[in-house]
């Protein structure tokens, strides 16, 4: 076989394919799995087993679908073992969820995270940071309600409500944008 | 709790076993609150993103945001490093034992011990498709899409073997040198997309190149046929390998090659023991019944004419009736196994039998020989049933000059229970969507040109 030539461009190429739909690749885990700590896990895991076949890859246009099926593969065998100790959706509802996030692309994920920080600031510096909360280890909540005296389930809902009117906002704003 | 909040709580991990169930119903049923969920994992991942970058530039680090933020960035790293060690350690290693992925299927149904969701990853073994359509991709870039039914062999990443049925195979440059077996021959790709065909009750292959080139190579010689030029093909069969042009191909495709069939030109009829044919007889079916008092029964008989076909080259004989849905009597009195007899007419004095004859001077089981039986579950209401078999060759040759008849009865009757049993139907020649009874004649290959269907 006289694909030598062809493995070595594609080294490259594989690195820069995968660091541009990391993002894309982190949010469609997140879609089966239920936090970013397991996401992590998984992709680590799924970039293992990408550059292995990478030899499968035709051409750069075919990398996403075909990264996105060994992330949902690898999703689902954590969800397999995760079943015992974690609340989860059902297996058909996931699968369901996965064929659907099939279609998200990297311009939605940028748009929406363009829309989040122009929403994120008009919230005043405090409720930034409890928006933010969650993303920035596990506890912070609990962390920051303590630091305000309040109990953990009290800050839970706030974040819950603040989350609507964040989640509000993006819609509006991509309503702007048309998309 | 509304359905959004709900998802909210789901994705902070705040949910109790109660509420997932609940969102478990409500995304199940609602496409609407699935494609929020989609969006609000982006939002969520959007976040995140926001919350690691501002970690980053943050002048007060707290230690649980250091870990957080250093466990992301670490990642990052080390899937460069696990990377770049592999590109310097191990550069073609192929995981060890996934032979091919199931990309995506169309109303697939499987009948398999290997896994068979769109995504899965297979191992070798074998895969029969039931109905639909399935892609397959191999590792080495093979693509190869199935159509039901179809049974194939997983090999290796470089290797399959199809079975039964029909397969479209595209290799891209990484796979050439891929292999598609079948029972009769093999063809090896070089760098080109090919359909492949197996008729298992025939031992035939037949290799048709679209575009690029194949070399087919027969199972047992080894000879081999390259092919350069789409549109050609090649028929494997089990003693030899034979080049096809365009029109053979044509030819194959109405499946009329070395096979002749042949109706019962109307010649078939059904009685029952009082004889009001008219009011019970419908002449769009053959209607099979037998029960315990035998009052209501119903048998079928239909001729063939033999004049004309060349024995010495028919290899092998087939009665084919059609099921088609019954409109009396109830399949629940049925027994789970419904035995049928075949049976061919021997007593001379019964041959001329007319189409409206009666129950007592028709043909019956006593004035023939059995043939053969077959089955029908008391489920189906559809498909082809029928005998092949040495017996049926023997008793057309011996009758092969003139017409022959064949008797269908049910041996099987009913069971306790309320209601009368089912009569089993048959399409006749006049059924307006099924075929009539056929007798199918596989000829010799010697036999010089196939001759033309017979109806």
């Amino acid at each position: 076989m006289s694909n030598m030539h062809r493995e070595s461009l594609f080294e490259s190429d594989f690195m820069r394919l995968f660091v541009r739909h990391e993002p894309v690749l982190r949010a469609y885990a997140r879609t089966l799995l239920p936090d970013w700590n397991l996401v992590d896990d998984a992709l680590q895991e799924a970039s293992v087993t990408m550059w292995e076949k990478r030899g499968q890859l035709e051409d750069s246009s075919g990398f996403l679908p075909w990264a996105k099926v060994i992330v949902r593969f690898k999703c689902l065998s954590m969800i397999a073992t995760l079943r015992r100790s974690r609340l989860l959706l059902s297996d058909e509802v996931l699968q369901q969820l996965a064929e659907e996030a099939e279609a998200l692309q990297a311009e939605e994920l940028t748009a929406i995270r363009q829309a989040l920080s122009h929403c994120l600031s008009k919230f005043d510096q405090a409720h930034q940071e409890l928006l933010l909360a969650p993303y920035s280890g596990d506890g912070r909540v609990q962390e920051l309600a303590a630091l305000c005296g309040k109990s953990a389930n009290a800050f839970y809902k706030l974040l819950g409500r603040l989350r609507d009117k964040l989640a509000d906002c993006v819609r509006i704003q991509l309503q702007l944008e048309g998309l | 709790m509304n359905p959004r909040s709900l998802l909210d709580r789901y994705l902070l991990g705040e949910v109790t076993e109660a509420d997932v169930r609940q969102l478990d119903r409500l995304l199940a049923h609602q496409p609407e609150l699935r494609r929020e969920y989609i969006r609000a994992v982006a939002a969520e991942s959007g976040l995140r993103e926001i919350a690691l970058e501002r970690s980053v530039h943050s002048t007060a680090p707290a230690q649980l945001r250091q870990s957080r933020q250093w466990r992301f960035w670490g990642i990052a790293a080390s899937v460069v490093a696990v990377l770049l060690l592999m590109v310097l350690l191990i550069p073609t290693n192929q995981s060890a034992d996934t032979v091919a992925t199931l990309v995506s299927s169309e109303n697939a149904a499987w009948e398999s011990a290997l896994p068979t969701l769109p995504g899965s990853q297979l191992t070798a073994g074998t895969l029969k498709l039931r109905t639909g359509i399935a892609t397959l991709g191999f590792p080495s870039g093979a693509e190869l899409i199935l159509e039901a039914p179809a049974q194939i062999e997983l090999i290796s990443t470089m290797r399959c073997r199809l079975l039964d049925g029909v397969a479209l195979v595209e290799v891209p440059e990484s796979a050439v040198g891929f292999i598609v077996e079948t029972p009769s021959g093999y063809a090896v790709d070089y760098g080109t997309c090919f359909s492949v065909k197996v008729d298992p009750d025939r031992g035939e292959s037949d290799f048709e190149l679209i575009e690029g080139e194949i070399g087919v190579h027969h199972a047992s010689t080894g000879d081999e046929i390259r092919l350069t030029q789409p549109n050609h093909g090649v028929k494997a069969s089990a003693e030899t390998l034979r080049a096809q042009s365009r029109e053979e191909l044509e030819e194959m495709a109405s499946a009329t090659t070395g096979l002749v069939r042949i109706g019962t030109d109307g010649r078939a009829t059904s009685v029952l023991p009082n004889n009001k044919r008219h009011k019970f007889v419908d002449p769009e079916v053959l209607s099979v019944r037998k029960t315990e008092n035998g009052k209501w029964d119903y048998r079928s008989f239909f001729s063939f004419d033999l004049t004309g076909v060349e024995f010495n080259n028919v290899r092998s004989a087939r009665l084919r009736l059609n099921l088609v849905p019954s409109r009396r009597g109830l399949a629940s009195r049925l027994p789970l196994k419904n035995q049928f007899g075949v049976y061919g007419l021997t007593n001379s004095d019964k041959a001329d039998w007319s189409i409206d004859a009666t129950w007592e001077d028709s043909p019956t089981p006593e004035d023939g020989v059995l043939l053969g039986t077959f089955e029908i579950l008391r489920s189906a209401q559809r498909g082809t049933y029928g005998i092949a078999n040495e017996e049926l060759l023997q008793f057309l040759r011996q009758n092969s000059d003139r017409n022959v008849t064949l008797i269908l009865v049910r041996l099987t009757t009913q069971i306790e229970g309320k209601g009368p049993v089912l009569t089993h139907m048959f399409a006749s020649d006049s059924h307006p969507e099924a075929v009539g009874p056929l007798l199918e004649l596989t000829l010799d290959r010697t036999a010089q040109k196939p001759p033309e269907t017979q109806r």
